[in-house]
């Protein structure tokens, strides 16, 4: 019966608000269309670090300038590749990089590899990119405008490890052919064109290759022949051994971290050794943290980890067969905790593996009509308790105000970022 | 669990809550990666929701304009780092929420410059209006998510970073005191 009047009454407060929501006028389109313009014209802070701003744009980089730093990288890229064997097929200086060169008649666009997850985008086309077409998208102005003739390759490249995903990219050996290619969805953009999308998954060199394949008219053996021309040069060189490590902020004790990666070499069963650099720690040197081994395709994978329990902030690298990837920095924030004592008295303390000995928390009272939080006083860390140091204090505030400690980044660097404490009613 | 259907009619300017069709999730990921263009067509799809349910939170539409770009400039930095595209929807709301209280207007008393509705007084909207706003903002805030965007309340629980539980009572109170005031 109560759960009966319960639904009724949830009913008929819904149809209330619907009623007054269809009352309210919204913008019309072109307006929200340059809210969304304006919103997105601020660059994206890099994942890794934020905070810090990137020093250029490659997801906005337009074709116009993008084929232009192709040229030059091409031309680069070109060089380092043909420097890696010679004439007795001796290796020289290992060249690193992803992306295609280019076949005749055939254009390339390639970003590097970009975030976090180190995954590159590359694109090839026999036609005319459109100066319309974002660099880090499907090229869909070029694709709605692609001629019978034409074929538009965009690859993505990123490192196996991570579970779940591989499975979908077979390990093959290059070159790639599209042969192998099985038929693809064709995006909802492209719904009123001819073309023809085909979709070639492949593990290679470590990495898995999403290769999507954009044919103005179903293969024939002229265009199968130009696109696997142009799959002969796309270029898989990655460092020996790739390390991705996410995320790269630890917030709290329940965050949970995931390392993976892969070895070039694609071979499974090869040992790969987890090593941490800890901030504060002397000597500063690696030590072993997690040990693992390579999966079907080179990858590896470490899930569900506690990074807490290393408890501090500080460098990764791989080490497998004498081989070592690049360093990632995983950045912690201070663990500030509070506690009421009784008689209207309270503890605050910070927890970590270096000594916050004299240094300060803020606390800080909830103003609710401006919703804002204002810093009531600064309370040194002078006892000594548990695993860190603590403070004291009686809150002079009224009954029913929200308190918290925070440990602003002055005080918790350098090896940890600033840290808020739970909120507490007095 | 007590899950409920709010049926409203046809006509109800925010359709109920469902997962995001092919189309949007596909213009998630584009957003995601980059492309500008893809979050444009998210934002003409979702702005409207997005800012009505601003201006009945703020009771201004200055106020709720602003909170929508503010959502918009967040949701844009943010999108890399949304781990289920099919969570947009909560993901955004979640946003929108947390920009309209750092406004900070909605705790305020209610003014005489409050939303003013065009057109005239049919089916006691006035009278609706007034018994919204005259809510206190955290009845009003949990109201607005779970019975006007209609989000589930695990969902209403992660986007305001409460616990479900709070979300149940706070919502059974809120609609005895919405209840309670329209008589």
């Amino acid at each position: 019966m109560r759960r009966g009047r319960s639904e009724i009454d949830q009913r008929r407060i819904g149809q209330l608000l619907a009623r007054l929501g269809r009352r309210v006028p919204t913008p019309p389109e072109h307006e929200l269309r340059a809210l969304a313009r304006t919103a997105a014209e601020k660059e994206r802070a890099p994942a890794t670090e934020p905070g810090r701003r990137r020093p250029w744009r490659p997801l906005h980089l337009r074709w116009g300038v993008a084929v232009a730093v192709a040229l030059l990288v091409g031309s680069g890229f070109g060089f380092g590749v043909g420097s890696r064997s010679g004439e007795d097929g001796a290796a020289g200086t290992r060249v690193v990089g992803f992306g295609f060169l280019p076949s005749k008649g055939w254009n390339v666009v390639q970003s590097g590899t970009v975030g976090a997850t180190g995954t590159a985008h590359a694109v090839a086309a026999n036609v005319s990119l459109s100066a319309d077409d974002p660099a880090s998208d499907l090229p869909y102005e070029t694709l709605r405008r692609l001629p019978s003739n034409g074929a538009v390759i965009v690859a993505e490249l990123s490192p196996r490890g991570a579970k779940g995903r591989d499975s979908l990219f077979r390990p093959r050996r290059a070159p790639l052919h599209l042969a192998e290619a099985a038929p693809d969805r064709l995006p909802d953009a492209l719904a009123a064109t001819n073309v023809v999308a085909l979709r070639l998954r492949s593990g290679v060199s470590g990495h898995n290759v999403d290769a999507r394949i954009f044919l103005g008219a179903p293969p024939s053996p002229e265009s199968s022949a130009s696109v696997d021309e142009q799959l002969r040069r796309l270029i898989v060189a990655p460092s020996a051994v790739t390390l991705v490590v996410q995320p790269p902020i630890i917030r709290s004790t329940s965050d949970r971290m995931t390392i993976f990666g892969s070895v070039s070499s694609g071979e499974a069963g090869k040992k790969v050794t987890i090593q941490f650099k800890a901030c504060g720690l002397q000597p500063p040197q690696f030590r072993d943290a997690f040990e693992t081994t390579t999966g079907e395709g080179g990858g590896f994978s470490l899930e569900e980890l506690r990074p807490f329990n290393l408890g501090v902030s500080g460098v990764y690298r791989a080490v497998s067969g004498g081989e070592v990837s690049a360093e990632i920095r995983v950045q912690q924030r201070v663990a500030v905790y509070m506690r009421p004592l009784g008689g209207g008295r309270f503890q605050v303390w910070v927890g970590g593996k270096v000594s916050f000995w004299r240094r300060f928390v803020l606390l800080q009272r909830f103003e609710r009509r401006r919703g804002v939080w204002i810093t009531m006083r600064r309370l040194v860390l002078a006892e000594s308790f548990a695993q860190g140091y603590s403070a004291r204090f009686r809150p002079r505030v009224p009954r029913g105000t929200q308190l918290r400690a925070v440990m602003p980044l002055s005080q918790a660097r350098p090896c940890y970022l600033e840290g808020y404490g739970p909120i507490f009613r007095t | 669990m007590e899950m409920v259907s709010v049926g409203l009619s046809a006509d109800d300017p925010v359709p109920s809550h469902a997962p995001l069709e092919a189309g949007d999730a596909e213009l998630v990921r584009r957003a995601q990666l980059g492309s500008a263009a893809a979050f444009e067509e998210l934002v003409v799809a979702f702005g409207p929701r997005i800012y009505r349910y601003l201006v009945l939170r703020l009771r201004d539409e200055a106020s709720a304009l602003d909170a929508l770009q503010e959502t918009l400039a967040a949701a844009w930095q943010g999108l890399p780092s949304l781990k289920q595209p099919g969570k947009f929807w909560p993901w955004l709301l979640g946003i929108a929420a947390h920009k309209a209280a750092d406004s900070g207007r909605d705790r305020l008393p209610t003014r005489d410059d409050d939303l003013e509705l065009p057109g005239p007084d049919e089916e006691g909207v006035l009278e609706i209006r007034e018994a919204l706003f005259a809510l206190p903002a955290h009845f009003r805030e949990v109201l607005l998510l779970r019975y006007f965007v209609r989000l589930s309340e695990e969902e209403v629980a992660e986007a305001l970073g409460l616990r479900v539980g709070t979300v149940k009572s706070r919502s059974a109170r809120a609609r005895k005191a919405l209840l309670e005031l329209l008589g």
